[in-house]
C-alpha cells in the first residue's frame, strides 16, 4: 500500500505561502518569529475575522489552500496535530478570569481554547463529516497525526488532510523566558546552526498535507515511513531500532537516504545528538536543517516536512538548507529527524515518486 | 488478518471511588458522586455542585508514594492513580518484551496548576512544563516504566475514547501489542467558569435525558485500560474485546450538536459496522447524556435514527460522575465493560420524565442478569467531535 503527499502548503515566519520553491533570501529575526500572514479577508466574513484568533485564521487559510491544491474537498479524514492548541484564546480566557476573580466572562475564547477547534473548523468549512482527531503530544504532536493517516489508508481510505500547528503569544514567550527555553535577544535565527550556547528561537506555523492513496500529476512524493520513540536514549539503540525499521517497513538500507533533514535548532544540548546522528549514521548522506526558517515550536516539524516536500519535488537543496557541500547527485529519498533533548524522537521518510 | 484486541486491565478513579470496585459498587447502590466543591478553591464553591474526588493533591501523591516536591498537576496525578491500577489489574511488569505503548487523552492538561500561578511567576515555574497534555501521558509512561511508544490527543469531551481507539487500532495495525489507554481530567476554574458562560451548568443534581434538565455538574478523575492483542493474552483474564469504534464530526457548530444530529448518528453506524454487529445485537448503551438541553435531545434522535425506534436499554452515568470531560470516554467505557463483566445495567439517576420529543427512557433501577452481550458507549464533544466504542463479551 503506498501512501502520497499530493499538496502541502504552509504559512511560516517566511515567505513560504503558496510558493513552490524555497526562498533564497530568509528573514531575519532577532527575537520571537511569527509568522508573514496573507490578507486574510480572502479567505473569511467579516464575522469571522472578528472572532477568530490568530492560530485559527492562519491554520484555516493554510488548510484552504492545501485542500485546493489537491483539487478536491471529498476528505475522508481531518487530523490535526497542536502542541499548545489555541493559546491566544485560552490565555484571554485564563487572564481575564483571573483578573475578574471569576467575574462576568463571555464565552468565545472558552469555546475557541479546545485543542480541537483548528480541525474542527475545518471540517466546518468543508461539510466534512468524516474521522477528525487532534493530537497533542509536545515535539510529536505532527507525527501522531501522520501516522494516524498512514494507517487510514493502510485502512482504506483515500484522501486525508493532515495539519501540524502551533502559535507563539507574547505571553507565553515571556512565561517560557523564565525557564531558559530561547536565545536571548538579540540573536539571529541565521546564526542557529553555529549557535554555542542553550536557548533556541520561538517560532510558529501551520502546515497542511493531502495525503493520499493515488498518486497525482501534482504527487510531491512517496511517504515511506513515520516514526516515533519516546525515550530512546542510547544513540546506538535509536540507531539499531532505525535501521531495523527502516528495512523492514520500506525494505530500503541507510545508504538509500541521500538526505536528511536534521532539526537543528539552535540550543547546543538538544543539538548534540542530531551531531551524533549525523556524524556516525549519516555519514555518507547530505546534511539539512529548517528551524532558522521557521523557529522553534512543538509541530515545527510539519514545515520540515513541508521543506522536504519542495526539496525532493524540485530535486534541489538552496544552500541555505545545506549544512556541507553535496556528495549526492540525486535526491531519491529523504529521512526527516526530529527530537527534543534526546527524547520524542521522529523520522519520517520520503521517496520521489 | 487483523489482529484481536482485549481489554485485560482496568483502572478508575471518579467522584464514586478510588478504584475499580468502589465504583462498582456506587453503580450499583446508587451512590453518586455530586457534591460542593471541597478540594477546588473557587467564588463558585457553594453555588455549583460537581462530581469532585474529596482527596487533595498531597493525598494523591502519597497514595503514589511520589515525593511532595514534585511538578505534576492534579489531572497527571489521576491518570496515574488509574494507570497504576490498570497496569496491576493486567498483571504487567516494567520491561517485557511487549511492544507497549501509553496513550492518553485530555482537554485542558496542566490547567489547574496554570491557572494558580500563571500570574505568579515568582511562586512557581514548574507549571509552565506541566500545562501541556503530553506531559501527563509521559508521566504515565515513566511511572510504570514504558518507553517504546508514546502520545497523545486533546478531542475535547470524546478524548479518553479516542485514545482507546487508536490504541485498539495500534494493535490491529501490528504496530503495538499492548496498548495502556485512556482520559483524564482535572476539575480546574478555567472549564468550570467556561461551562458556566455558556450557561450549561445545572445548578441542581444532574437529570440526564429528563425532561426538565437543566445542564450538566462537571466531574473529574481518570479512566485507563490496558488492550492486548489476542496471542499475548490468551492465558488471562480478559474482560472484553472491543470489537467497534467509530469517530466522525458533526460539522454543525463548536459547540452544539446539529438538529438532524448527523454526527452521532454516524458515528454510531461506523462503530456497527466495524463490528459487522447489527442494531439488535446491542444490548445496552452507555450514552454520553451530559443532562444538557442540545445533547440529549440529540443524542435521543440518533439513537431513535439507529435503533429504528426499539431502542435497547441506556443509561448515562453522568449523574454519577458529573461530567468528567477528557475522562469522561474511559470512564463510561469501564462501566461498559463492567456491565458485560457482570451482567448489569447501571441506572441513570434522576430520571423523572421523558423528554416529549422523544419515545424513549433510560433504565431508571440496577437490571440484574440482563443477557449483556455488546455495549455501545458514546461520547461527544466540542469542536462536534463524536465517538462510539463497541465491548462485546468473549
Amino acid at each position: 500500500m503506498s501512501i502520497f503527499i499530493n499538496a502541502a502548503q504552509a504559512i511560516s515566519p517566511q515567505q513560504t505561502f503558496l510558493k513552490d520553491q524555497l526562498p533564497g533570501e530568509l528573514v531575519k529575526y532577532d527575537g520571537i518569529m511569527q509568522c508573514i500572514l496573507p490578507d486574510f479577508k480572502n479567505y473569511f466574513s467579516a464575522i469571522e475575522l472578528r472572532r477568530m484568533s490568530r492560530i485559527i485564521k492562519f491554520s484555516s487559510a493554510t488548510a484552504q489552500e492545501c485542500i485546493n491544491e489537491a483539487g478536491t474537498n471529498k476528505m475522508d479524514a481531518i487530523i490535526t496535530g497542536t502542541g499548545l492548541g489555541c493559546l491566544e484564546d485560552t490565555e484571554k480566557f485564563l487572564n481575564k478570569m483571573l483578573d475578574t476573580d471569576e467575574g462576568l466572562l463571555t464565552p468565545t475564547t472558552f469555546i475557541q481554547s479546545t485543542h480541537n477547534t483548528l480541525g474542527g473548523k475545518i471540517a466546518l468549512t468543508n461539510n466534512c463529516n468524516e474521522y477528525n482527531i487532534t493530537y497533542a503530544h509536545k515535539t510529536v504532536s505532527f507525527e501522531s497525526a501522520l501516522l494516524d493517516a498512514s494507517l487510514l489508508i493502510k485502512e482504506g481510505e483515500k484522501n486525508i488532510l493532515v495539519g501540524g500547528i502551533d502559535e507563539i503569544t507574547e505571553e507565553n514567550y515571556n512565561l517560557r523566558k523564565h525557564i531558559n527555553q530561547w536565545k536571548e535577544e538579540p540573536f539571529s535565527n541565521l546564526d542557529i546552526y553555529n549557535s554555542k550556547n542553550s536557548g533556541c528561537k520561538a517560532g510558529e506555523g501551520a502546515a497542511y498535507f493531502m495525503v493520499s492513496s493515488n498518486k497525482t500529476d501534482n504527487s510531491y512524493a512517496e511517504l515511506k515511513m513515520t516514526d516515533i520513540y519516546y525515550k530512546l536514549k542510547n544513540p546506538s539503540l535509536l540507531a539499531e531500532n532505525f535501521k531495523n525499521n527502516l528495512k523492514s517497513k520500506t525494505g530500503m538500507s541507510l545508504n538509500d537516504i541521500d538526505f536528511v533533514l536534521f532539526g537543528f535548532n539552535g540550543d547546543v544540548k538538544s543539538d548534540s545528538y542530531y551531531h551524533q546522528i549525523k556524524d556516525t549514521l549519516f555519514k555518507d548522506q547530505d546534511h539539512g536543517y529548517f528551524k532558522h526558517y521557521c523557529g522553534e515550536y512543538d509541530t515545527s516539524a510539519s514545515f520540515g516536512l513541508w521543506v522536504a516536500t519542495r526539496i525532493i519535488k524540485n530535486n534541489y537543496i538552496p544552500d541555505n538548507i545545506l549544512i556541507e557541500k553535496r556528495k549526492r547527485k540525486n535526491i531519491n529519498n529523504i529521512l526527516l529527524f526530529n527530537q527534543e533533548n534526546n527524547e520524542n524522537h521522529s523520522f519520517i521518510v520520503l521517496s520521489k515518486c | 488478518m487483523e489482529n484481536r484486541v482485549f481489554v485485560t486491565g482496568m483502572g478508575i478513579i471518579s467522584a464514586i471511588g478510588n478504584n475499580l470496585e468502589e465504583n462498582f459498587d456506587s453503580l450499583i447502590n446508587k451512590q453518586h458522586g455530586i457534591s460542593k466543591l471541597d478540594i477546588l478553591k473557587t467564588v463558585h464553591q457553594d453555588e455549583l455542585l460537581c462530581g469532585e474526588i474529596k482527596l487533595t493533591n498531597n493525598d494523591l501523591l502519597k497514595r503514589l508514594d511520589l515525593p511532595e516536591s514534585n511538578t505534576y498537576a492534579r489531572t497527571t496525578l489521576l491518570s496515574i492513580i488509574a494507570a497504576k491500577e490498570a497496569f496491576n489489574d493486567a498483571g504487567l511488569k516494567s520491561k517485557d518484551s511487549a511492544r507497549t505503548g501509553v496513550i492518553v487523552g485530555t482537554t485542558v492538561g496542566g490547567m489547574d496548576k496554570s491557572e494558580r500561578f500563571y500570574k505568579r511567576l515568582d511562586e512557581n515555574t514548574d507549571f509552565i512544563q506541566s500545562h501541556n497534555c503530553g506531559f501527563t501521558t509521559e508521566k504515565v509512561a515513566d511511572y510504570l516504566d514504558v518507553n517504546h511508544f508514546v502520545t497523545s490527543l486533546s478531542t475535547a469531551c470524546s478524548s479518553g475514547a479516542n485514545a482507546i481507539m487508536l490504541g485498539a487500532r495500534l494493535i490491529k495495525h501490528g504496530i503495538l501489542d499492548r496498548a495502556i489507554v485512556g482520559g483524564t481530567d482535572a476539575i480546574s476554574k478555567f472549564t468550570l467558569n467556561g461551562f458556566k458562560t455558556l450557561f450549561l451548568l445545572d445548578p441542581n443534581p444532574c437529570s440526564p435525558f429528563d425532561k426538565d434538565r437543566k445542564g450538566l455538574n462537571l466531574g473529574e478523575g481518570a479512566g485507563i485500560i490496558v488492550l492486548e492483542k489476542g496471542e499475548i493474552c490468551k492465558n488471562k483474564k480478559r474482560y472484553s474485546e472491543i470489537t467497534g469504534y467509530a469517530n466522525n464530526n458533526d460539522a454543525y457548530h463548536q459547540t452544539a450538536t446539529s438538529p438532524d444530529a448527523k454526527g452521532p448518528y454516524l458515528c454510531m453506524k461506523n462503530a456497527l459496522e466495524k463490528s459487522k454487529l447489527k442494531p439488535q445485537d446491542i444490548s445496552y448503551v452507555n450514552v454520553h447524556g451530559t443532562g444538557t438541553d442540545n445533547n440529549d435531545i440529540t443524542e435521543g434522535l440518533a439513537l431513535e435514527k439507529i435503533f429504528e425506534n426499539t431502542v435497547p436499554p441506556f443509561s448515562s452515568t453522568k449523574a454519577y460522575t458529573g461530567h468528567t470531560l477528557g475522562a469522561a470516554g474511559a470512564i463510561e467505557a469501564i462501566y461498559s465493560i463492567l456491565s458485560i463483566e457482570n451482567n448489569i445495567i447501571f441506572p441513570n439517576l434522576n430520571f423523572k420524565q421523558a423528554i416529549p420529543e422523544l419515545s424513549l427512557s433510560p433504565a431508571t433501577v440496577v437490571i440484574e442478569n440482563a443477557g449483556i452481550e455488546n455495549v455501545m458507549s458514546n461520547s461527544f464533544g466540542f469542536g462536534g467531535n463524536g465517538t462510539t466504542l463497541i465491548f462485546s463479551k468473549e
